[in-house]
Formats: structure tokens, C-alpha cells, sequence
């Protein structure tokens, strides 16, 4: 089966993060097909590459990054639901003249339309977080 | 059997204690824009974002009504109500909602209907 998967919460405000790992991580050992992960609301928070939790706690953010790099995952954040909470690349932070950039670099910063569009092209839309 | 709605929104959140009511309309807008056949829902507390007479610039908050307004645009004609939700908060659609806005109240049946004839549905 094709997934997308449409993250709405942050790690430490609530689960929603490390459930979709936990559940990106199943579907793709069982075999299914990732179209997009999708970072969107407080998911966003999820995609800062400057988070720096206590080594003996367990880190989302990097885990993340890593699923992502194993399985060259599309991870999308919403740009606009990104800057009004300081996740921003290289090139929003030259745009808004701001001193640097926290968004994870392997994760694309994009519009709405590629939540619309992974919606319309997956067997299922799974959401955490809401 | 092909779904009626390409995807169903349903609106939960007060207008503007956090970002969630204006990012689900944002969302709404964005979907409509790309030619799918959405559904939005007001439901619970999230048909407080209808009432009239709302001063968002007491909160420094944008008026969500700018976003109300412009659905029918994105080709949401019509914005669904949930009928429980309204009786419990005392609110009446005629009385107390904003009369600029094309609105459809539905019964907790026609909600379940909904529901039924919708691909996705993602709540905020």
C-alpha cells in the first residue's frame, strides 16, 4: 500500500512525532510504499535540526533525519506554519533577515499543495497528532 | 465506489486561541486551489469561528472572516454546521452567526453521511 503521513504535533507537546516514526518505520519494514511525510500545525517543530534533547533521553528529531536518510523519505514542512515558528532554511532566513537557518537541511520547506497532492496520490492519508 | 469529497476538514479549535482554526482554513483554501472537491465541517468549539460580530484586533489576530469569506472562490460554495454543536453552545445560525456566509446545518446523521462520502478526513 502507498502511505502518506501528515504529522501535527511536536515532540515533548505530545506523542504525535514519535508515533509516526514508530509507524513510518513499520510500514516500510513490512514492505509498503512512503509517498510523503508531511509536517504541518506543531509538526513542524519536529523538523528543527538545532534541538539538542539530554544524550540519555531518546532523540526524535535525529531519528527522524535518519529514517529519512535510510529511505530517502520526501519529509515536506509547510513553509508558511515553518517561519511563523522559526523553522527556516538558508534561504528564508536571507529573505526574512534572520541569523540562521534551523530547518533540517535533507527536508524540503513547501506549500500546502504538497499535502494536497499527497493526499491525492496515496491509498491513505495517516494523521498524527490531532 | 469514488468519494464525493476529495477531502473533508473538520474544524474543532476556537477561532483564535492557537494558529489551528486559521492553518485548517489555510488548508481548505490551498486544496481548493488544486481543483479538489473538499468538505469543511464546523464542529464543537470550532463553530465559535462563525459567530458574528468577532474583534480579532482586540487579540491582534487577523479576522478569520477574510478566509470565511473567500471559500466559495476555492470552490467551497458551502461550509457545513454541525447542529448538536451549535444547540449545546446556546447559538443560533440565523441570530448569531455571520449572515455573509453560505452555511449548511447538519444533523449528527448527514454528519456520519459525510463523513461516509469523504476520502480523507483530517480534523484541526
Amino acid at each position: 500500500m502507498k502511505f502518506s503521513i501528515l504529522v501535527l504535533g511536536a515532540p515533548y507537546e505530545s506523542q504525535a512525532a514519535y508515533s509516526a516514526l514508530r509507524f513510518a518505520e513499520a510500514a516500510l519494514a513490512d514492505g509498503h510504499d512512503i509517498f510523503r511525510v508531511f509536517f504541518y500545525q506543531q509538526g513542524v517543530y519536529t523538523t528543527t535540526q538545532l534541538a539538542a534533547p539530554p544524550q540519555d533521553e531518546f532523540d526524535c528529531y535525529q531519528a527522524w533525519n535518519s529514517l529519512q536518510a535510510q529511505y530517502q523519505l520526501d519529509c515536506v514542512t509547510c513553509i508558511a506554519a515553518a517561519a511563523r515558528r522559526g523553522i527556516i532554511d538558508t534561504t528564508e532566513a536571507a529573505r526574512h533577515n534572520k541569523i540562521g537557518a534551523s530547518h533540517q537541511p535533507n527536508f524540503v520547506l513547501s506549500g500546502l499543495g504538497q499535502l494536497v497532492e499527497a493526499n491525492a496520490r496515496s491509498d491513505r492519508l495517516i494523521t498524527f497528532g490531532r | 465506489m469514488s468519494a464525493k469529497y476529495d477531502l473533508l476538514i473538520v474544524t474543532r479549535a476556537t477561532p483564535y486561541s492557537s494558529a489551528a482554526a486559521n492553518e485548517a482554513l489555510d488548508l481548505a483554501l490551498a486544496a481548493g486551489t488544486f481543483e479538489q472537491s473538499v468538505g469543511l465541517l464546523f464542529s464543537g468549539d470550532g463553530v465559535y469561528q462563525l459567530k458574528d460580530n468577532q474583534s480579532a484586533d482586540a487579540l491582534k489576530q487577523k479576522h478569520l472572516n477574510r478566509m470565511l469569506k473567500a471559500l466559495p472562490l476555492y470552490g467551497i460554495p458551502v461550509i457545513f454546521v454541525d447542529q448538536d454543536s451549535l444547540e449545546e453552545r446556546a447559538l443560533d445560525m440565523k441570530k448569531d452567526l455571520n449572515p455573509e456566509l453560505a452555511m449548511e446545518r447538519l444533523s449528527t446523521p448527514q454528519v456520519s453521511a459525510l463523513y461516509a462520502q469523504s476520502k480523507t478526513v483530517l480534523h484541526f
